[in-house]
């Protein structure tokens, strides 16, 4: 049962189906999710750039090669001025990183129930989205008992787990459970239910929450009155662990920003659930991700959402929630709100974080597979560089400086992830093994592999800065844990070279590869266990 | 926590767009600097130009434990996984290389440091004192090795049965010996198609022998080729002739003459031959503009015969071979003992003794050289530490 804050009963207007939405939002190939969906130029120019970021990536790696084969000088000359921009590019990054380590910290030291006490924030209601597969039963309770816990008035919390029908019994008798058993602690709770195979859409977490956003818009908002842009949806993995001011930090961002209505608003994913249980590796491959969202944080204008984020139900509901037949719905929900508000829309950093879990499996070699795998899904967001291009050809409402810088900004972002630790790393010595008598006998080609190696290790004192800064951040250490573990947390970042390439790089490279060829990915269930 | 005030600010844009500015003047800077310092230029504030072009030495050396000099001064101490060294920043003009180790003999060359190019080189150190494992005709019933007189020449490995007797009712025949034995039988013997005949052909016919194949094959007459290398007879000297491609040829078959080490300053700037001529002011090479794409070729239409002969000590060449996984040294049995010598003949070829005597003979197998002094077979050790 919901208390009704709001001091006048609102009655939502009966809409036509899409008078809600914003007009960008009515085109029919506003949510298009491939090329196949669209029909005559527009198929023709989508499948075209489907096939851009993976041709562009190929086509770089293997210019590498054949430089080195045919034109040696050029490409020693063009690895040493990389590898300077890689130092630099760090030291840059390194920089937002440390400042937003510090921000982080200052953050979750201050008081947000007391900051928001100025401001009249009652009539906002906290609508929490939690989609779930067949994640263990002790993943739910975590993430539910931890917004028990939250210093935030839990009435005007509405928790909504989203239940996907093709998970079958167990997990309608973890949800009841569930309900049962924190149903009273929020001021809602409601189990909605994913119905399986609807034509049209890609199993996945955007499809089911879109459905739960729905569902309880009609069952639960418009019955009670509650207004949509006086509820915020955080949509949150179901390993989800807030930390106790998150609302708070919220609202307070939420009644501070300059447009609410028009941003989205982003914490900092840490993935400390299960950090003393998870491998070196995937603790720097988490931690990477990590750093790489706190170096986004103070590069506002680069942001779009990742993982569990918050976002106005208003704003939502003017586009239509999530796309539910694409796999990056968490990015792609902000490209959508951007087109469809033409340009005006933002992404707040809250710096503040949420904790989520590391990649883990029983077996090392089965942590390797998923953590590949989810790397593999992440950076299948290239398919939103896909349709930001196309839509920025036909929205004509953006400016035309935001749209090039955007585009350019998103083109390059994906290009390098892709390309950069593999010329680094692997084809920084092709001139050497390619580069023929002549190039053989040069102090170039003897001083290359010098020069790049020193400088690479320039780069990697940043890895000093990212060793302390992770220990910062991760949890209490649990008894029975030896002190050691810091050592080997300390030590870790020595995998950075291999985790850049082989979960970084070459994931990436697969999923453009995939979306270049035409063999669009589904979604894929990250596994959570838990010890 | 009572902290209710926002005391970090979110990252001003004006001072990251000033960061991102200040880090894109590092890199225009920087990295002409790099250029030249890759390509092997140097700051010398004593020279005219300030901007001084060097060369660099590369040397490698087989095994553990040997130090490089270069001009007398100690260099590197070679370990398991530094047994190269690659010396930069070398004025242009002749070096001086030495390798030595404690118990063996000292490599050492004279080598031109070119513009911007790198010198190859690679030493090797032989025992000073082979080290062996003596094959005799007769074991003991325990299987050691019997043999009438201990040998000076070389330090055993085995335990060696010294017996004074000629009688060998007590001992076994070695059929290892004998197996080994028959490869320094008569020349008439046929060993895997290896026939070895001492006859004098044209050097001419040599030259223009056709064959690049890289398999180690014997050809009927006093030949043998291994790795693009062809080793023959032209007259009473050996020479080693490259056939195999241009592009894998090693620089010293074609490489020009070059001035002596000098300790005092080199003043004549060593120059390639190729661009050279009457009218080449040699002041004017010392300060000319550098290029940013220098090349140490050896033109393809340069007339080289890449032919080098083999320093035999001006003695007549019983045998040869190459060394156990070499194609840049040649064992030769001379009058005198069996000895290693280098193909690489910039200033001079290195020849360093296996086993002094006389009438020796040796075979290779299988990375093993065998020294035949008519008596006993001796296995060469030839280990690296």
């Amino acid at each position: 049962m919901l208390p009704l804050f709001t001091k006048r009963r609102y009655t939502q207007p009966t809409m036509a189906k899409h008078n809600h939405l914003l007009p960008y939002a009515t085109r029919p190939d506003f949510k298009v999710g491939r090329a196949t969906e669209l029909t005559g130029k527009n198929r023709v120019l989508y499948r075209f750039l489907e096939i851009l970021p993976g041709a562009a990536s190929w086509s770089s790696l293997i210019a590498m090669v054949l430089a080195s084969i045919y034109a040696p000088f050029f490409a020693a000359y063009f690895i040493i001025a990389f590898a300077v921009f890689w130092v630099l590019k760090t030291a840059f990054l390194s920089y937002h990183l440390r400042y937003n380590w510090k921000r982080l910290k200052h953050h979750m030291s201050v008081d947000w129930k007391l900051m928001i006490e100025r401001f009249e924030y009652e009539h906002l209601y906290q609508l929490i989205i939690l989609p779930y597969y067949n994640e263990p039963e002790e993943v739910i309770e975590a993430s539910l008992r931890s917004l028990s816990e939250v210093r935030y008035d839990k009435k005007s919390m509405i928790v909504v787990l989203a239940r996907e029908e093709r998970a079958g019994e167990n997990a309608r008798i973890v949800s009841e459970r569930m309900k049962e058993k924190w149903g009273d602690t929020f001021g809602g709770f409601h189990v909605s239910v994913h119905p399986a195979d609807i034509p049209g859409e890609m199993a996945g977490k955007g499809s089911n929450a879109t459905w739960a956003a729905e569902d309880v818009r009609k069952t639960i908002l418009d019955p009670h009155g509650i207004r949509y842009n006086h509820t915020l949806v955080s949509i949150f993995d179901i390993d989800t662990v807030v930390y106790p001011d998150y609302f708070n930090c919220l609202v307070w961002h939420f009644m501070t920003a300059a447009h609410p209505l028009k941003s989205s608003f982003q914490p900092v994913p840490v993935f400390n659930n299960n950090m003393w249980e998870a491998s070196a590796l995937a603790r720097v491959v988490a931690m990477s991700s990590t750093f790489w969202e706190m170096v986004q944080q103070e590069r506002p204008e680069r942001m779009a959402t990742f993982s569990s984020h918050s976002v106005s139900f208003q704003a939502l509901y003017e586009i239509g929630y999530w796309q539910t037949n694409m796999v990056s719905e968490d990015s792609r929900i902000y490209w959508n709100l951007l087109l469809a508000n033409n340009g005006e829309y933002d992404v707040i950093p809250l710096s503040y974080p949420v904790s989520m879990d590391a990649n883990a499996a029983p077996t090392f070699l089965g942590t390797v597979k998923n953590i590949y795998k989810q790397h593999r899904r992440w950076t299948y967001g290239v398919e939103n560089f896909v349709y930001i291009v196309y839509h920025f050809t036909k929205n004509k409402s953006i400016p035309r400086g935001t749209r090039i810088k955007i585009a350019l900004q998103q083109a390059e972002g994906y290009w390098s992830m892709v390309t950069n630790p593999i010329m680094l790393i692997i084809l920084g010595w092709a001139p050497i093994f390619f580069g023929g008598r002549v190039f053989h006998e040069t102090v170039l080609s003897y001083n290359l592999p010098i020069v790049v190696r020193d400088l690479l290790i320039l780069a990697m004192f940043g890895l000093v800065v990212s060793s302390i800064i992770s220990l910062t951040l991760i949890p209490k250490r649990p008894e029975g844990k030896n002190r050691f573990i810091y050592v080997v947390m300390a030590l870790q970042w020595i995998l950075v070279p291999v985790t850049m390439v082989v979960f970084s790089a070459i994931p990436g490279l697969d999923a453009q590869t995939r979306l270049m060829l035409g063999k669009y990915m589904g979604f894929w269930v990250t596994p959570k266990v838990r010890n | 926590m009572n902290n209710a005030r926002i005391d970090v600010q979110p990252l001003p844009y004006k001072k990251r767009q000033r960061t991102f500015l200040f880090l894109v003047l590092v890199f225009a800077v920087s990295l002409p600097f790099l250029y030249l310092y890759a390509t092997g230029y140097r700051f010398d504030f004593k020279r005219p130009t300030n901007l001084v072009s060097t060369g660099g030495i590369y040397v490698a050396v087989e095994g553990t434990g040997a130090e490089i000099f270069i001009d007398g001064e100690l260099v590197r101490e070679t370990r398991t996984f530094r047994k190269a060294f690659y010396a930069q920043n070398l004025d242009v003009g002749t070096h001086r290389l030495h390798v030595q180790k404690d118990g063996y003999h000292t490599w050492v060359k004279e080598l031109p440091v070119s513009k911007r190019l790198v010198t190859e080189a690679e030493a090797f150190n032989l025992p000073l004192v082979p080290q062996v494992r003596v094959v005799s005709p007769w074991q003991t019933a325990t299987g050691t090795t019997v043999v009438r007189g201990i040998p000076t020449n070389a330090s055993s490995t085995n335990i060696l049965y010294a017996t004074t007797t000629t009688a060998t009712s007590t001992f076994i025949q070695n059929t290892e010996y004998g197996s080994l034995l028959a490869h320094f039988g008569t020349t008439t013997e046929v060993e895997g198609g290896s026939v070895k005949e001492t006859r004098a052909i044209n050097f001419k016919e040599l030259l223009d022998a056709t064959t690049t194949s890289e398999s180690d094959e014997s050809l009927a007459t006093s030949t043998i080729v291994q790795g693009g290398v062809r080793l023959g007879f032209a007259g009473e000297d050996l020479y080693a002739t490259w056939v195999g491609s241009f592009e894998q040829m090693p620089y010293y078959y074609c490489a020009p003459d070059f001035p002596p080490y000098s300790t005092a300053t080199v003043t004549a700037p060593f120059v390639l031959p190729e661009i050279l001529d009457e009218e080449t002011d040699l002041d004017e090479i010392e300060s000319e503009e550098f290029v940013i794409h220098p090349v140490q070729t050896v033109p393809k239409d340069t007339a080289c015969e890449p032919s080098i002969r083999i320093d035999r000590k001006w003695q007549s060449v019983q045998d040869f071979d190459f060394f156990p996984g070499s194609t840049d040294l040649v064992v030769l049995a001379l009058e005198d003992g069996v000895y290693v010598v280098e193909i690489d003949d910039r200033s001079w070829q290195n020849v360093q003794p296996i086993m002094r005597g006389s009438n020796l003979r040796f075979y290779i197998e299988s990375n093993n050289i065998y020294v035949y002094d008519g008596n006993l077979i001796y296995q060469i050790l030839l280990q690296t530490e």
